[in-house]
């Protein structure tokens, strides 16, 4: 037997955004000194593109696709400035970014499998989950801005379909 | 082994050596009977033998078969009572040939084929100990030279023989053992260095100190030695010493490849003398030739070098230093900052850093000092007590001893260590309220982007110019009128302060967004509640002050007004930390509320108006006050501090901890607390006081001085004749990852000297034998060099030699020469930079190590009585809250909160800005906007169609922060409640 479920709620999403904000995170500086912290034009960067990227998943998440548009319109030409502007570092940005995305995707994909019972119990009989399908395609490679645009797409939905196969 | 089997054992080996060495040299004999028939010992160093170990067996057999003291047989050492290893007799040849028989036993173990190269270099180093203190080091050199050979020739055991070789060596003052002993510990070091970095970082030290030696030997051995080393370069795994092994080629005949590397060119020697002007410029040739080769070594040295832990800029609370990873071994020359590629945010991050020195460079330092000074009094006393002399503090301190050891029993020994921990305690609680403030008004600085005041040095960006040499121009025999130099000078400054605007603009929005959500450092409320301040003061002014402007007289206002707002030093540390956070927070109202007049008098700039006196403050007002009146009161407060902080526990209010009054175990603590006041009222206590008053006066002073980058310069001398000049050629590290590279960048420097200067060098150099020197780059933040320099110092260090110079005009003029040891700039930077201390009696920066200290002494101890149990239990408490970072967070983040409240933020607001949620409380994608309207309006509120556009978007974004007043956009003002 098949049962469809209707998955994402507000808390998966934060839980899986507040994820992806950790990657390549730094940690707190040490106690007791009076610190700068250690700002490169290689962390600025990765904080302002994913400031966007982010950004554009939030606006799909809560207004929908078109509310992303204009944002991940804003983060190609980021990418743009970045390439122009800061070459040798560009490829190190853009690939802790992508990880972030990544991890987004991943985070709320598992957190979302993680909702449904290991078995259920319906009457006498005793079903045992067999398999899980996430029914949206998520298509994570090309340019960061097309996996943006993929990734607004699945959040935007509203609702992701996850199907799960249970047995007796 | 049971002592007869010893006996027996080594006496058949040593007859067992005797009949296998029966040819060795009669030398060894004789010099036997000379040591036993000479009057002392050391009345035969003349005798110089090279002896072989056997030769050793020999001398030794002779003196246990012949020597007879006091009626007894040397044989008889081993026989019970009469002789203790660890209390010898006055007898130095009994201990000598103690000391013998360990070796030999050592090397019949060997010979057995138990093989033990740590006994046996124990052993050896032990015998040549005894030796060397029988005044015989050159013999004791050559005991050790025998025994290196004896080892395994990759073996651990090697490394401490070499060395004592190397101490041996030096102790003869022959320089051929010298350059034997650094070869031997070269070899050892290169033979044991595996592919870590440590380990070959040490083995390129060595070999760098060998080389040194190697050069002032004998021609014999140096090729000796020299060949030895080289012969190390044909491993493929010790390829990283090719290039410094290239200097040994001179010293042979053959050095196969290393030959084409080293050239045709003569190489000098670190230290060279020319006596005239041919010389001369063949000393120059060779030294620009060596210094091309050196950039490779300078390179390789760097490369192993560990990477250092510091990964942010950071300024110290403590000893007011900053620290920057890009010049920890480098320095600014020249322009080269400016040149480096990320030249914009390091003049960002040092505006940061000097902001929080010069803040600190005023009665919160004093605060600080205070209880440094008095920490330092304490620890003597208590080192002291119970008839402590230096030697027995020595051996503890040397044992690991933070602080003297607690006798648990021992109630004056507990008070003495809560005293300890109160003391950094209340230092740490000063630093965790005020953090806030510090780091608020650094990030506002960084925007603040003044233009350098020629005649100031006391701003931030006179500071920032020192970065940065200023060079004349002029047109060849092109002589400059006095207007004309200002005008060049001016425009350098303009220079400097139109690139902080430029970086600031570039990059401060960006940062801004950073800081205020970087996890656990309270940036946003400290600078919400500076904005908050500034836009009070614009709000009042009813015009548009500036940034720069503002900044300005908050640096001045953070130094100068906040004595009022430092609770007595004398409070028990949790009291005080409560009253020290009530007094930041009334002291931002109060700074909010300053009246026009006074706003006023803060803001005009001194250049306006140059008849008015310096500004002070007084009663948390500005007001008129000279610099003398200034250090007047300064100095009344410091007194007053030294004098609270003395009184620490002194209150019979602070040991409720025993219950309530009338309970004996109360009354006796508060025997303990009167008792402290009492003593603090006698006449020597007055002096002690007074001693630390001018200790933390001097340190503050000293402060003045502030270092803006060191490195190790790689260098060569060459000392010329009395009327002319010497050279001093050094490599100056300008980055130590050049621009587009992963390599360093440097700068040679061609220095001259008077011949007594480089004479004082040259003795500095055979005395220690290192390739390297110390450069620094100082700014006086202050007026310590008188009159003020608004350019910065280079200091050269070599040992004891130290040599000033002032870093700009082109002309490398000498402030202080390093001829003149007892030159008082030379004593005041040796006191800033490298303070003696050497038993470690300053011990406020290792606090965490007191605490450690504290519990491992009274966790271990046995259960006491009641009253000393509380007394350990409450220590114990103490010492948990230093090492307690977390607490420490919690700390910075209340007394943030707190500070915003009493500028009008709601309690829920000021707890979300002091716990660092802005990201929470944003929407993502107008986080870079909100931190570039604060930007903008930080520089200069105003009609900005930027901000019109962007307001409805900023205001929506969940960070309410700014309005639209008279002048235009600004943060809401602190008076007028931030936030609704």
């Amino acid at each position: 037997m098949t049962f469809l479920v209707l998955a994402t709620r507000a808390n998966l999403h934060n839980e899986a955004l507040a994820a992806a904000d950790a990657v390549g995170a730094d940690g707190a500086p040490p106690v007791g000194r009076l610190n700068a912290p250690a700002l490169d034009d290689a962390k600025l960067w990765v904080t302002r593109l994913w400031d966007t990227a982010a950004g554009a998943i939030e606006a799909a998440w809560e207004d929908g696709r078109a509310a992303a548009a204009p944002l991940i319109e804003r983060f190609g030409q980021e990418i743009l400035e970045l390439r122009e502007t800061f070459a040798e570092g560009a490829k190190a940005v853009i690939d802790l970014v992508a990880e972030r995305l990544a991890e987004y995707a991943r985070t709320l994909t598992r957190r979302l499998m993680s909702q449904f019972e290991e078995n259920l119990t319906i009457g006498v009989h005793r079903f045992e989950v067999r398999g899980i399908t996430v029914q949206q395609k998520l298509k994570m490679t090309g340019t960061l801005k097309a996996s943006l645009h993929e990734l607004c797409s699945f959040v935007s939905e509203g609702e992701i379909t996850v199907s799960a196969k249970y047995a007796v | 082994m049971e002592r007869e089997e010893f006996r027996d054992g080594l006496l058949l080996s040593l007859r067992h050596a005797l009949q296998e060495l029966t040819a060795f040299d009669q030398s060894a004999i004789a010099l036997a009977k000379q040591v036993l028939s000479a009057p002392t010992i050391g009345d035969s160093t003349d005798a110089l033998f090279r002896l072989t170990p056997a030769g050793w067996v020999v001398l030794v057999d002779y003196c246990a078969a012949n020597w007879t003291g006091n009626g007894r047989h040397a044989l008889d050492l081993f026989g019970g009572s009469s002789f203790s290893y660890l209390h010898p007799k006055p007898e130095g040849v009994l201990v000598l040939v103690h000391a013998s028989f360990a070796l030999l036993a050592a090397l019949a173990a060997e010979e057995a084929g138990e093989a033990n190269p740590a006994r046996l270099s124990a052993s050896g180093i032990e015998l040549a100990g005894q030796v060397e203190a029988a005044g015989l080091p050159a013999i004791a050199h050559r005991l050790l030279s025998c025994l290196f050979h004896l080892l395994p020739a990759v073996s651990a055991a090697r490394l401490p023989v070499a060395e004592k070789c190397l101490q041996c060596g030096e102790a003869a003052g022959q320089t051929d053992l010298v350059a034997a002993g650094a070869a031997a510990c070269a070899l050892c070091r290169i033979d044991l260095a595996g592919e870590t970095q440590a380990e070959r970082l040490a083995a390129f030290e060595a070999l760098e100190l060998a080389i040194e030696r190697i050069s002032a030997a004998s021609e014999a051995a140096r090729e000796q030695l020299a060949v030895a080393l080289v012969s190390l370069s044909r491993k493929p795994e010790n390829l990283y010493l090719q290039n410094l092994l290239v200097h040994l080629v001179p010293h042979i005949k053959n050095a196969g490849g290393l030959t084409l590397l080293a050239g045709k060119q003569p190489w000098p020697a670190r230290v060279t003398e020319f006596s005239d002007d041919e010389d001369e410029t063949a000393a120059m040739e060779a030294h620009v030739w060596a210094l091309r080769h050196d950039l490779e070594v300078d390179r390789d040295h760097l490369g192993l070098l560990p990477v250092p832990a510091l990964r942010n800029p950071t300024a110290d609370w403590l000893d007011w230093t900053l620290s920057h990873p890009a010049y920890l071994r480098a320095v600014p020359n020249g322009r080269s900052f400016l040149e480096e590629k990320d030249a914009q945010r390091h003049l960002l991050d040092f505006a940061h850093e000097v902001t929080h020195v010069k803040s600190l460079l005023g009665y919160l330092g004093l605060a600080m000092a205070a209880l440094r000074a008095v920490l330092l009094h304490r620890r003597i006393n208590d080192w002291a007590r119970g008839g402590r002399g230096p030697e027995e503090i020595l051996a503890l301190r040397r044992a690991g001893f933070e602080a003297p050891p607690i006798d648990p029993t021992n109630e004056a020994d507990l008070l003495c260590a809560e005293i300890t921990l109160e003391l950094v305690l209340k230092a740490r609680a000063l630093q965790d309220v005020w953090t806030a403030w510090m780091e608020g008004l650094a990030v506002f600085g960084e925007a603040a982007a003044e233009v350098p005041d020629p005649d100031a040095t006391q701003s931030v960006g006179a500071a920032l110019r020192c970065l940065v040499d200023f060079r004349v121009e002029r047109k060849p025999g092109q002589e400059l009128t006095q207007e004309e130099l200002q005008a060049q000078v001016e425009a350098f400054f303009d220079d400097v302060g139109g690139r902080w605007a430029s970086a600031a603009e570039a990059r401060v929005p960006g940062r801004l967004r950073e800081l205020m959500a970087t996890p656990h450092t309270p940036y946003l409320a400290g600078y919400l509640a500076v904005r908050g301040v500034v836009a009070a003061w614009r709000a009042r002014l009813g015009r548009p002050l500036g940034g720069p402007a503002a900044f300005r007289a908050l640096v001045s206002a953070t130094r100068l007004s906040i004595a009022d707002s430092i609770p007595s030093l004398a409070l028990r540390s949790d009291r005080f930390a409560a009253a020290a956070e009530a007094g930041l927070s009334a002291w931002v109202k109060r700074l909010a509320g300053l009246p026009a007049d006074r706003l006023d008098l803060l803001l005009t700039d001194p250049a306006e108006d140059e008849r008015r006196p310096p500004l002070g403050w007084r009663d948390g007002c500005s007001v008129q006050l000279s610099s003398e009146e200034q250090a007047a009161l300064a100095g009344n407060v410091l007194r007053r501090m030294v004098s609270e902080a003395f009184l620490s526990l002194a209150d019979p209010a602070d040991v409720g901890r025993w219950g309530a009054a009338g309970d004996p175990d109360h009354e006796k603590a508060a025997r303990w607390a009167k008792g402290l006041a009492e003593l603090r009222q006698r006449e020597d206590s007055k002096t002690e006081e007074a001693e630390a008053a001018q200790m933390a006066s001097s340190w503050l002073t000293l402060a003045m001085l502030l270092p803006l980058g060191r490195a190790d310069a790689r260098f060569y001398l060459a000392v010329g004749p009395e009327d002319s000049k010497s050279r001093l050629s050094l490599i100056i590290r300008k980055a130590t990852r050049a621009v587009g590279m992963e390599l360093p960048s440097s700068d040679f420097l061609m220095l001259p000297l008077s011949r007594q200067t480089a004479t004082a060098l040259a003795e500095e150099v055979r005395a220690r034998g290192t390739p390297r020197m110390e450069v620094l780059r100082l700014v006086d933040l202050g007026h310590y060099v008188a009159p003020p320099l608004p350019w910065p110092l280079v200091v050269l260090r070599y040992g004891d030699w130290l040599h000033v110079l002032l870093g700009d005009r082109s002309t490398n003029a000498t402030l202080v020469d390093g001829a003149d040891r007892d030159h008082p700039l030379a004593n005041a930077i040796r006191g800033r930079l490298w303070p003696e201390d050497p038993i470690g009696l300053d011990a406020m920066p290792r606090g965490d190590a007191l605490a450690s200290h504290t519990l491992a002494q009274l966790g271990a101890a046995p259960p006491g009585d009641s009253f000393t149990m509380v007394w350990r239990s409450a220590l114990c408490t103490l010492a948990e809250r230093i090492g307690d970072e977390s607490a420490r967070r919690t700390a910075q983040c209340r007394a943030a909160s707190l500070m915003l409240e009493a500028l009008g933020h709601t309690p829920a607001h000021a707890a979300e800005y002091a716990a660092q949620r802005f990201e929470a409380l944003t929407k993502r994608a107008f986080r870079l906007n909100i931190a570039t309207s604060l930007f903008r309006t930080g520089c200069l509120p105003g009609q900005d169609p930027w901000l019109d556009q962007r307001a409805a978007e900023v205001a929506a974004s969940g960070f309410d922060i700014f309005e639209r007043g008279a002048h235009g956009w600004d943060v809401r003002a602190a008076s007028q409640g931030t936030t609704a």
